[in-house]
């Protein structure tokens, strides 16, 4: 359980970061940009956590496409982007598409605890 | 320069960065350790500058989806990984969602 807290942590830490990157304008701007790097730091440390317990695979997809997904809605709500039906679509496969690939025999599946 | 150029430039860095990190071995390796350090500098602030054009949502998700692409076909290529129908599914999807962003446009 604690394991995926950390994850959770982990996520909103990137997220938290992707969006201080937009605010930055290109590093300019002084507190978005030491955000980022508050951000990313926390995330990788929680990351690197939650990874003691929770098996890499399910890590990744949970982190990227909760991140991905999640972004995308920071986009709408805090600029305004778009959000037409193909938008939406085209970034459920990309989600789908990270999935599977890191879900293959490569990813480090040996390490997973039995349930 | 072209927002799509710097998000191209931001996809190779970060993949560059991260096959680095393997190479690095803790940081205990100083060539490696610093491929990390510039891949990862280089790809963030390409993005940065990318996101002053580029939507948020949009330039995230491909920047995740394509990395990821990159990631496995140097897997396949220089690692000689095995390609099985997963893979290609998840390669497929990638692009095909990549083509769908900027076909859905709007921006």
């Amino acid at each position: 359980m604690r394991g995926y807290i950390y994850l959770t942590i982990s996520i909103a830490g990137e997220i938290f970061a992707t969006t201080m990157l937009k605010l930055s304008d290109g590093f300019t701007v002084l507190l978005p940009s030491a955000g980022v790097m508050f951000g990313y730091a926390l995330s990788f440390y929680c990351l690197s956590l939650c990874l003691n317990t929770v098996p890499l695979s399910l890590a990744y997809a949970i982190w990227s496409g909760a991140g991905t997904a999640l972004t995308a809605l920071i986009g709408a709500i805090l600029w305004g982007e778009a959000f037409s039906s193909l938008k939406i679509l085209g970034i459920i496969l990309i989600i789908g598409g990270i999935i599977a690939l890191n879900s293959s025999s490569n990813a480090e599946t040996a390490k997973e605890p039995s349930r | 320069m072209n927002a799509y150029l710097l998000l191209a430039l931001a996809i190779v860095s970060e993949v560059f960065g991260s096959s680095m990190l393997k190479a690095a071995n803790g940081f205990k390796k100083l060539l490696p350790s610093l491929g990390v350090i510039i891949g990862y500098s280089i790809a963030f602030y390409a993005l940065s500058l990318s996101l002053k054009t580029l939507p948020l949502g949009v330039a995230y998700a491909i920047w995740a989806g394509l990395g990821t692409v990159l990631t496995a076909l140097i897997g396949i290529t220089v690692y000689k990984e095995n390609v099985n129908g997963k893979k290609i599914l998840g390669l497929a999807l990638i692009v095909g969602g990549v083509i769908l962003l900027n076909s859905g446009g709007g921006y």
